[in-house]
Parts: C-alpha cells; structure tokens; sequence
C-alpha cells in the first residue's frame, strides 16, 4: 500500500486520475481520502486564481506628459526606428550647414587691401591726432569687443575681433597695444602675410628697426 | 494587427495612442502578480511606479516579444524594493506588515475566506523559485510554457517545479 510520502512524489508528476487509474490496487482507505483531500485542495487552489482575477487592474493610462523624453532617449539607441527620409533629410541639413557655417570659409586672398607703404604713410601722418569724445568712445567699445572675442579663443571670434582691430586700428595706427592683438589674430587665424605686415608697423611704432 | 515591436517604436518616436494597446499587454498580470505579493493597500501605488518605470525603461528592451517577462522582472525589482523600504522605516518587524491579504471577491463563507487565505499565505511562505511558479501559475493563470519562459527553463522543468509547488502549499495548508 501506498503512504502519504509515497503519494505525495506521485502528486509531482501525476494527477489524482492517474494516480488513482495506474495505483488503483496499492491505494488502502487513508491513502484514498489523502488523494480525495488533495483534489479538494487544487479546486480551492483554483479558486483562489479565479478570485484573484476577478478584479481587473484599474483601467487608467499614465500621462503621456511622464514620457515628453523619450525621443531623446530613443534616437541613439533606435536608429532603425528613425524613417529613411528623415534619416537623409537631417543629413543633407548637415552638409549645408557645415558648407556654409564661416568655419569652412576660405579667404582666397586673406591680405587683400592691406598695403603696408600706404598703412605705414597713414601711421606717420597721423601718429598723435586727438580723439574726439565721441571717437574715444567708439574706439573703446570696439577695443573691448575685439578683446572679447579674442577671449572666446574660435577661429569665429578670432575673425570678428580682427575686423574690429582693423577697426580701431585706422582710428590708432599708432597703437602699440593695438597692433600686438592684431598680430597676435591673425596669427590665430594663419594669417601670415598680414600677421607679417601689423608686425612691421608694430615694430616701426614701438621704434625698432 | 501590429507587432509589439512596431507599438513600442510608435510610441518611442511620440505617438501615444498606443499607450493602451501596451499597457493591455502586461496591465492584468502585473496588477495580480502585485496583489499577490503585496499588502492590498499598497498595490495601486505600486502598479502606477512599475507602469511609468515600465514606459521610462522601453528604449532599454532588447526583445519587444519579451515585454511581459520583462514588465514582470521590473514589477519584482520595485516589490525589493518596497519591503527595502518598508523594513528600513518600521522600527519593529511584524510577519503581518510582511503578509499580503487576500480580498475575497466571491460571495464565499466565511470559512471558505479563511481557508484560502492561508493558501495565499502558504504560497508566499514558499522558497524560491517555488513560490514565483506558483504565483504565475495559481495565480496569474500562466500555463507552463509561459512559466518555463519566465523562469528561463524548460516546460518539464516549470512543470516539475508547478506540482512540488502545489504539493508544498497543500502540506502547509493542513494537508496531512
């Protein structure tokens, strides 16, 4: 005859039929009321699924306002999920804009107009003319611009602060302070047939040969 | 018909009109995997953190037909995380904070109630991975092939273990 141990290593792979159909012999009246027990026990067992059950979860849907991220999130990982033309699209975008962003920009002829005889006449006609008040104030701010944009240490800024150095340059031509941030520029930006030229004059206002 | 692949991609590029249509796929089975764990109390709270954990992590799902074994492993993580917390902010340790209760839904008697409430209580008595089988199994109504997916082992192997489980939760609940 079969004990509840015995049973109970049938129960993990047969059913109470199968047990009751294969064992049918070996089963005395405890063993049969074990096996009756545990029949009553997997429909409670059941039971209790279905209850659980019988509350569906709360029918809400989070706000989409939780999520406003997820594009960001997305893009890098899912490439795939980004639609071809868009794909080609944000592409062509690119190649314009770094086309026409002033980064590429080639000066073909970066010392054109800049003629040393005439900047180093120009330097001795009018080495001590005062300023008007009005001039001085112009000359300042765009001093502090072009040192401004010498700070920001891009080929951009560097290229703004040299035409406000040209500037205030024609205004001083005999600044020294002046003529060593236009070195100083157009040696950041290669420069150097200009670079060249403000030495000269820088040289020639500070007295040297 | 679309693929669940093709609703989280919509919903990743900003379309959420199919918020619904995911969250129809896990909602039902998180929430009972939740009341099963969980004090009743608490499940509402707990199922909206694992929903927007769910949402926030789907740029991470490696496999889109995973979605509900996925959804479920976050559920577990933030049910740790729960009695983390819990543990931490209650000075005294009480096995009934510990306990989920049951809500019988049925018109049963009150020794029916009584009766399968200590089978839940017996299912979560239950070491691992007894006790998770039998929650996907008994409770969420998962068959064995889904199990066994959840569990990362074969239909026999969930079986086996379902069968021990229901022994186990019979022994515990006054079988003799």
């Amino acid at each position: 005859m079969l004990n509840t141990e015995e049973l109970d290593i049938l129960l993990v792979t047969k059913t109470v039929e199968e047990i009751v159909a294969d064992h049918g012999a070996e089963l005395d009246e405890p063993a049969r009321a074990y096996l009756g027990k545990f029949a009553a026990f997997e429909e409670e067992l059941t039971l209790l699924g279905e209850e659980f059950r019988l509350a569906p979860a709360p029918q809400t849907t989070p706000d989409p306002r939780l999520f406003e991220g997820r594009k960001s999130l997305s893009w890098w990982r899912r490439p795939l999920a980004i639609p071809a033309w868009a794909s080609l699209a944000a592409a062509a975008l690119c190649l314009v804009l770094i086309l026409t962003h002033p980064f590429a920009e080639v000066d073909p002829k970066p010392d054109a107009g800049l003629d040393l005889k005439t900047l180093l006449a120009a330097q001795r006609s009018a080495p001590e003319e005062p300023m008007d008040r009005f001039d001085q104030q112009v000359f300042q701010a765009l001093s502090e611009r072009a040192i401004h944009y010498i700070e920001r240490d891009t080929p951009e800024h560097y290229k703004l602060a040299l035409a406000d150095l040209e500037a205030v340059h024609r205004m001083k031509p005999n600044d020294t302070r002046l003529l060593r941030y236009l070195v100083l520029t157009c040696d950041s930006l290669g420069l150097s047939t200009r670079k060249n030229t403000y030495q000269k004059l820088l040289d020639n206002a500070s007295g040297r040969p | 018909m679309q693929s669940t692949q093709t609703k989280i991609e919509r919903f990743l590029q900003g379309d959420n009109s199919v918020m619904e249509d995911l969250l129809s796929l896990f909602r039902d089975k998180v929430w009972y995997y939740l009341k099963a764990k969980i004090p009743y109390d608490d499940v509402e709270d707990l199922f909206h953190d694992v929903v927007i954990a769910g949402f926030n992590g789907l740029p991470r799902l490696q496999e889109p037909d995973k979605l509900l074994p996925w959804m479920l492993a976050i559920t577990r993580r933030k049910i740790q995380e729960y009695y983390k917390k819990r543990d931490v902010a209650t000075t005294s340790y009480s096995e009934e904070q510990q306990e989920p209760t049951y809500h019988p839904k049925k018109n049963l008697s009150q020794e029916k109630s009584i009766k399968l409430n200590k089978i839940h209580g017996c299912i979560n008595q239950l070491r691992e991975p007894f006790r998770e089988v039998a929650i996907l199994h008994f409770i969420l109504g998962m068959p064995y092939p889904e199990v066994a997916l959840m569990m990362g082992c074969n239909d026999n192997t969930a079986k086996s273990r379902i069968n021990r489980a229901k022994v186990m939760i019979f022994k515990c609940s006054g079988g003799k």
